[in-house]
């Protein structure tokens, strides 16, 4: 018997043996006697179906699937982004409109010693100062103004050292030559 | 089948309309239950459990005409529920007896009437390489001589995927009677 004659033989055998239902009564008690329990009608799907029954439709859930592929695709583009322009604005320049500062870790000192051979003449985009070191800058000079104030203070409450002070300041503006 | 005017009535809460429902409507669910689990006494508790699931939703039935493919989407459904929650049991090997009746079944020789019993080991020999998906197919198409688009709306698989799961099947089956007969 050729192999496609035996497919077909066994499918018309299952096609042709209708299973048989017995005890049917069974099955209709047992239906009548759980919806008599309280199975209730429902005119309209209930909550659960309304608010998940679309995952039935079949193109609503091709879409969501598309969709939210798209968004986990924009999710990664948006990072990839977000942490480009956070490496951009690490290499950018801070100006202060006389002198500029460029913020990037690497040469630093190199750059320093550069700004101490010219005697401290830096020009316009050629010092290099990384962030940290302008945060200490910073600092210390806010530092250093809170000392200053404290020495004015003291100077302020003893005279004789008042005095001192501004004989000395004095000797020294005598001294200094005119330019 | 059904009548518009029997739905209407189970519509409106009347049980013994309903019992009508249920003895004209329970053999096509049993046979299609029967078919894709091959067993008897569950395909017997999918029909009950279907059963209280048509009552429940009764009212939502807009014509009579849809009631016979509505029933097959809620038996079908529920049988896959059942064959996805079941663990993959262990390969139907059958004994000499049934060996022997599952080779006369499908030999030459006159086929005499098939009991239940011997056609869920049939069932059973045939379709336990299949898939839910393929099983489903396999016994709307084949056996249930239903279209692509009515086996398409009672699965909610699109027609393409219809004809690949059927493809598939055929050959498993095609395999299976290669390798034993």
């Amino acid at each position: 018997m050729e192999m496609n004659d035996k497919y077909k033989r066994v499918v018309g055998i299952l096609r042709s043996a209708r299973p048989r239902l017995t005890g049917i009564e069974n099955i209709e008690d047992n239906v009548i006697r759980t919806i008599r329990s309280g199975v209730k009608q429902r005119s309209f799907p209930d909550i659960f179906e309304i608010l998940f029954g679309w995952i039935y439709i079949r193109w609503i859930r091709y879409c969501m699937v598309s969709a939210s592929l798209l968004l986990l695709f924009f999710f990664i583009f948006q990072q990839t982004m977000i942490i480009r322009g956070i490496n951009n604005l690490n290499e950018r320049s801070i100006s202060n409109g006389n002198w500029k500062v460029i913020t990037s870790q690497e040469d630093f000192d190199e750059q320093l010693m550069i700004l101490k051979l010219n005697s401290y003449r830096f020009s316009k985009g050629n010092l290099e100062i990384p962030e940290k070191q302008m945060e200490q800058l910073l600092e210390s000079y806010t530092q250093l103004q809170d000392k200053y104030s404290d020495l004015v203070k003291i100077i302020e409450e003893d005279p004789v050292l008042k005095e001192y002070i501004e004989k000395k300041l004095g000797e020294s503006r005598k001294k200094k030559p005119n330019l | 089948m059904i009548e518009q005017k029997l739905i209407e009535e189970c519509g409106k809460g009347d049980l013994s309309a309903f019992r009508i429902v249920i003895r004209e409507a329970s053999p096509f669910a049993f046979s299609v239950a029967f078919r894709i689990l091959g067993d008897q006494e569950l395909a017997k508790d999918m029909v009950q459990e279907t059963m209280v699931t048509v009552w429940q939703k009764l009212k939502m039935i807009k014509s009579a005409g849809s009631f016979k493919t509505w029933l097959y989407r809620i038996v079908v459904n529920k049988c896959n529920d059942h064959l996805r929650k079941k663990s993959r049991g262990s390969e139907f090997r059958p004994d000499e007896r049934t060996w022997a009746l599952i080779s006369n079944t499908i030999s030459d020789q006159p086929q005499s009437e098939i009991e239940n019993a011997e056609l869920e080991n049939l069932i059973t020999f045939f379709v336990q390489k299949l898939s839910p998906k393929q099983r489903t197919v396999f016994i709307l198409s084949e056996i249930e001589e239903m279209s692509h688009d009515e086996i398409s709306e009672v699965t909610g698989i699109s027609k393409p995927l219809v004809k690949a799961n059927l493809h598939y099947a055929r050959k498993r089956i095609a395999g299976l009677l290669a390798k034993y007969f």
